[in-house]
């Protein structure tokens, strides 16, 4: 298998540049500037391709990174240009200079956007987010026009890699963040949450994901209490739990601990809120059946004594920190499996990008030898039956594929450097004497 | 015949450890392929067993239980009859390696040693006989798996309890589903023993004076099927759910296995397998 130059130096064949700034680059005050909306996007794009400064353009603009790809249409359109372009379009120029951006040619580009798709690049490792971003980053340069072969072929390559690495690694799996952990160690006591009555003491950011996570891995009856019963009004809306679920008045909700076999504390700053002799009376009452308490609160809001009590498991933010630091462990051991899909699929898109660069020759190289072949069959024509020009006809056909597979099949294999394709080039044209080659 | 005999000598202890191989690699490894190797693995050695068994079965005119090797071959069996009851009824992969290894264990001593055997008792042809030994095979065998459950119970709540998040918490099936599939083993279980106890008390006169009601393992089979009853039926009102559950089921297989060790020194020659 050949190997793949990922350095950003300039390759001679594939004319493609990604400038961008990304959380690894750049401030979020500086990603602030240089994020672009979807008509702002179009607008871009636009202006580039119908201004005759790129041929193909491609901007993926998300909280964490602004980025475009694109093929030159100008010499002097290069990486810094890109850069500057950007800047200037949003005004940026008091806060972002051109270090606050990356810089990738040919491959490297390319590369870098398998990495971006499949979530080695984002900020939290392996975020599954970013492949839909993608996705609606190509459709609007399409929308818009943008596109041709090289970014429609890259982006379906990225798109096959996103695939990939979501089937055939754990990139993805396993929680990152404190309310869905919680989740997850709800589901490794719990076979199936559907059944199981929650109950969601608070209403803020945390208590909003957990329920989210939760109504996602399948629970039904999810009941909300809040010290202001709107905001668990709106959010058991938001979780469409009018039904199955629904909203406890705060000052009851004490009475009902017994009905739940999972109870979510996430109140900021309340400090406890329930004591452990009310939870040893609620397990009383559910006969020892299990309950889930999960503690989301700092300072914490269920009295940690709670945790000695039969058939109750308790559990606050450190111990959930545990769970996401085994994931984040997790992850990161499956960066070898991404890093050869990437590597695969890149080796694909290169042989791709040459079979372009090659086409033009294997069809000169196919008409030369058609031409020999017709020149050489009509001298013997009239010397010849019908049955057996034709018979002669079939041969010669057989003979000629038989004598170019080789030349076509060296032209169509993988190649080290773009300098060792045109050395390739070169000696093929010179020996079959195909004169210059187009441009 | 000698020929049949020799290719599943050789056979059934690999299709074991084949199948115990592709559980293991699912439960292990990451690449979650292998959960596709894992049910054609168990139904191929479950054809081949009962293949096995039709074949003795056929040659020597009723079920191959009449000597050490042979029972030690239907253990194996059992164990996995019962495995693959649960895996059916709860569609739960990641715990076979457990149960199918040991399987693997009784189906390589039986194999290992199964060209010793050259005289069979065949009193073992009366059916009532055999259904009793075959149904209070399931039902230990049941129980035992019962009692790996528990065990991977404790284990798994251990892990959960001090927060050591490590391989068993992210392979294993959750709590309630482990405890799910040790109250299916010991239901099977109960069921055979039943049958086992019925079939027993039902040979009694035609036993030739042989048996007794003081023989011990009649006394272990009793109180086996007690316990394991009242656990079942008083499960709710004795508060056995979760841990204390998984701690008496253990504790139930531990007593099992040592009453039936235990037992066998004190047993007259009828329950003694030879």
């Amino acid at each position: 298998m050949a190997a793949v130059s990922h350095n950003s130096t300039p390759s001679a064949s594939m004319n493609l540049i990604a400038v961008g700034a990304t959380h690894k680059t750049a401030s979020i005050e500086q990603r602030e500037q240089l994020a672009f909306s979807e008509d702002e996007t179009k607008t871009l794009l636009s202006e580039l391709i119908d201004g005759g400064l790129l041929s193909e353009a491609m901007l993926v603009s998300t909280c964490n990174r602004t980025e475009l790809y694109a093929v030159p249409a100008l010499p002097e359109v290069d990486a810094n240009y890109l850069k500057d372009f950007l800047i200037e379009r949003k005004h940026a120029r008091k806060d972002v200079r051109r270090d606050h951006f990356f810089s990738l040619m040919a491959c490297g580009a390319a590369k870098h956007l398998f990495e971006v798709v499949s979530g080695v690049d984002s900020m939290i490792l392996g975020e599954s987010q970013i492949s839909g971003q993608v996705k609606n980053a190509y459709r609007i340069a399409v929308e818009s026009k943008a596109t041709g072969a090289l970014l429609n072929k890259l982006s379906h390559a990225a798109f096959s890699v996103s695939k990939r690495v979501k089937s055939e690694t754990k990139l993805s799996d396993g929680a990152i963040s404190v309310s869905y952990a919680a989740v997850e160690l709800a589901r490794k006591i719990f076979s199936d949450l559907s059944s199981k009555q929650i109950l969601l003491v608070g209403a803020g950011e945390t208590a909003e994901l957990a329920a989210i996570h939760l109504r996602d891995k399948g629970a039904r009856r999810i009941f909300i209490t809040n010290r202001t019963a709107e905001r668990a009004e709106k959010l058991s809306r938001q979780i469409l739990m009018k039904e199955t679920g629904g909203v406890i008045a705060f000052e009851s909700f004490k009475t009902r601990l017994h009905d739940f076999d999972i109870i979510i504390c996430a109140v900021g700053d309340a400090g406890e809120l329930i004591s452990a002799a009310e939870l040893d009376a609620a397990m009383r009452q559910r006969k020892h059946n299990t309950l889930l308490l999960l503690d989301l609160g700092v300072p914490r809001n269920i009295d940690a004594k709670a945790a000695t009590l039969y058939n109750v498991f308790l559990k606050d933010v450190d111990d959930l920190k545990l769970i996401i630091d085994k994931n984040v462990e997790l992850r990161r051991a499956e960066l070898p499996k991404v890093q050869a899909i990437v590597n695969e699929e890149l080796i694909a898109f290169e042989q791709w990008h040459n079979t372009l660069q090659v086409a033009p020759t294997i069809r000169e190289l196919q008409a030369k030898f058609e031409d020999i072949k017709k020149l050489e069959l009509e001298r013997i024509r009239h010397k010849v039956s019908p049955e057996q020009f034709a018979m002669m006809e079939q041969l010669a056909d057989r003979i000629l594929g038989k004598v170019l597979h080789l030349p076509i099949s060296a032209l169509k294999s993988p190649v080290d450097t773009a300098q060792t394709l045109i050395s390739k080039l070169n000696l093929v044209r010179s020996i079959f004497e195909l004169g210059e080659a187009e441009k | 015949m000698g020929n049949s005999l020799s290719f599943f000598t050789l056979a059934l202890p690999i299709s074991y450890l084949a199948a115990t191989a592709a559980y293991s690699l699912n439960f292990f490894s990451t690449t979650a392929s292998f959960k596709q190797l894992t049910r054609p693995a168990l139904l191929a050695v479950t054809l081949l067993h009962c293949a096995y068994l039709l074949v003795m079965t056929f040659h020597q005119t009723f079920p191959p239980i009449a000597s050490l090797h042979q029972i030690m071959s239907m253990i194996a069996f059992t164990l996995l009859t019962t495995y693959l009851f649960i895996e059916l009824t709860t569609d739960e992969v990641s715990t076979g390696a457990f149960v199918l290894f040991a399987a693997f264990l009784f189906q390589l001593c039986s194999s290992a040693f199964i060209a010793e055997t050259h005289t069979l008792d065949t009193s073992f042809k009366n059916p009532i006989l055999a259904t009793h030994i075959l149904a209070a095979l399931l039902g230990y065998s049941a129980i035992a798996v019962a009692g790996v459950y528990s065990l991977l119970y404790i284990m798994m709540l251990r892990q959960i309890q001090t927060n050591k998040f490590g391989t068993l918490f992210e392979r294993l099936p959750n709590l309630e589903t482990l405890e799910t599939m040790s109250l299916r083993a010991v239901g099977f279980g109960f069921t055979f023993l039943t049958v086992a106890f019925i079939s027993g008390a039902a040979w009694i006169p035609q036993s030739d004076g042989r048996f007794t009601f003081g023989d011990p393992k009649l006394i272990g089979l009793i109180m086996v099927w007690v316990i394991y009853g009242a656990s079942l039926l008083l499960r709710q009102r004795l508060g056995l759910q979760g841990k204390r559950m998984a701690v008496t089921l253990a504790a139930g297989f531990l007593f099992s296995f040592l009453s039936m060790t235990a037992m066998n020194f004190f047993s007259s020659r009828f329950h003694a397998i030879q």
